[in-house]
């Protein structure tokens, strides 16, 4: 068969190779996923002074932005305006719209501290529940067992989720998030080692009874 | 083909803005299982309503290392399989496969495999209708409203009035679903057949309509109930005693063929085979057929 297409670049490949595990792991929530390596973006580890960046997060929410979307990021609970250094960056890259954070497609939070802020971003409308945000988050670690319960669409009875540093209240704002679906925020949640795991806002999170 | 066309494509073809505007939108698609989410709808150097909308999503989540099954009514040598696959196979390069279980994406139109898909494996949808409320509200904004609403009550009503004029539901295709328990799902032209095969499935289906530019999709493991009554139950297209003529399976879904009069003593008669062409070859394999049989 005769091919026609140029060989993808790096940032491509990385890109749907990105996708297809955010795809894999918002399909079945509670799935751990490792995202591909992003040493060829060169992230500075202080891109935002007094916070550490996780990469992992920061490159799987480039992957997904482009002109035609916003993004918007938070450190240390609280937004980053629109002029720093960081907020230049990633739009460098991208080329994504700044906005105001109610109104923008997707956020980046550098810390479990920004979950505080997940209300004010937008939850969609009854008839258009899917003109909403979708959050990544970093977290120190991730792992299949532990604190917290899931269940509803993409899994198979229940299962587990444990995050290593995330409060009960700082999790009050996920679940918060999707106590009125079909409006809603979808969240990743990354780890320092690249490990993903996707909840989407179907997906109903309990304090497990075991723990 | 000359040597200074053979790079003039992007890989997937659709540009690489395109492709993630489609992948933001199955995104939302996953988290609101059943609901449609509109999308761009890129030109494609093939008609809208030929099975463009599926074509956008294999061409936004395909990756080199993928092997792709296409088909068409459950054929993988029919013209809309042949064409679609032979434009992904050009611009993308992957390897391509009959065999369901080899498959990492399954483009289809029509039906969904007969042999169980695996969770590591993605069902792509064509679709040409997306909204089960058109038969009751032609209008595109009160559907959506509708839908927003979960107010599904003249549904119901055409169902029973398909009861009360036809004594029976009257609904071939497009069978109407409740998924996860909250949006009402057209399943596209898939058989009766196939409705409960979306059920608890172990693989993601993503739903694409090009013409109609919408994405929908179903997760894995979630619950898709057929609209029925308790007295007058969804049923699917099973006829007692049927039997695919060539593998002589009695659990697929069979479709209906004229053989002519082959002389003058044999009269033309319909025969029925299994829908799903390469399920039907791996059984008559297993029966120690090969093609030149045929």
């Amino acid at each position: 068969m005769n091919t026609a297409f140029r060989t993808p670049t790096a940032y491509e490949v990385f890109c749907t190779t990105t996708y297809r595990l955010l795809l894999d792991c918002l399909s079945r929530p509670g799935t751990i996923v490792q995202l591909p390596s992003v040493e060829f973006l060169a992230v500075p580890t202080d891109l935002i002074a007094g916070s550490t960046t996780n990469p992992f997060c920061l490159a799987a929410c480039m992957s997904l932005v482009d002109q035609e979307t916003s993004m918007v990021l938070a450190a240390a609970g609280g937004w980053v305006a629109e002029h720093h250094p960081a907020a230049a960056w990633v739009h460098l890259r991208t080329n994504a719209r700044r906005s105001a954070a109610s109104e923008s497609a997707f956020a980046c939070l550098w810390d479990v501290a920004s979950l505080a802020l997940l209300p004010s971003l937008s939850h969609g409308s009854l008839t258009f529940p899917e003109r909403s945000a979708t959050a990544f988050c970093a977290v120190d670690v991730l792992s299949e067992s532990g604190t917290w319960e899931l269940s509803g669409p993409g899994i198979q009875t229940t299962t587990a989720l444990g995050i290593s540093n995330v409060t009960s209240e700082q999790m009050g704002y996920i679940q918060a998030s999707r106590s009125s679906f079909p409006l809603g925020v979808d969240v990743f949640l990354v780890d320092a080692t690249g490990k993903c795991v996707g909840l989407p806002r179907s997906t109903r999170i309990v304090r497990s009874r075991t723990s | 083909m000359t040597e200074q066309h053979t790079n003039i494509y992007n890989f997937g073809f659709i540009d690489e803005d395109s492709k993630r505007e489609v992948r933001r939108q199955l995104l939302k698609a996953v988290a609101l299982p059943g609901h449609q989410v509109p999308f761009a709808s890129r030109d494609l150097p093939i008609g809208r309503g030929w099975g463009t909308g599926g074509l956008q999503i294999t061409m936004a989540i395909i990756a080199a290392s993928d092997t792709l099954k296409v088909i068409d009514q459950g054929d993988d040598e029919s013209v809309n399989a042949v064409n679609l696959r032979r434009l992904l196979t050009r611009t993308t390069g992957v390897s391509t496969t009959v065999d369901t279980q080899a498959a990492t994406i399954i483009q289809t139109r029509h039906r969904i495999p007969e042999e169980q898909m695996r969770e590591d494996q993605i069902l792509v949808l064509q679709v040409p209708m997306v909204d089960p409320l058109r038969w009751v509200e032609p209008n595109l904004e009160r559907a959506t409203v509708m839908h927003g609403e979960a107010d599904y009550g003249r549904m119901w009503v055409y169902m029973y009035e398909s009861v009360i004029k036809a004594g029976d539901i009257r609904i071939a295709t497009q069978y109407p679903v409740i998924v996860a328990g909250r949006y009402m799902m057209d399943t596209t032209p898939i058989p009766r057949w196939d409705v409960l095969r979306l059920h608890n499935a172990d693989h993601l289906s993503l739903f694409g309509a090009g013409r109609e530019k919408r994405v929908y999709a179903v997760p894995p493991y979630t619950t898709v109930e057929p609209l029925e009554f308790e007295d007058f139950r969804f049923k699917t297209e099973y006829a007692e005693g049927q039997r695919c003529h060539r593998c002589g399976a009695t659990n697929t879904f069979l479709t209906g063929h004229f053989v002519k009069s082959t002389g003058t003593d044999e009269p033309g008669h319909w025969v029925t085979s299994c829908s799903d062409a390469s399920y039907c070859d791996k059984q008559m394999v297993a029966q120690g057929w090969t093609e030149a049989q045929e």
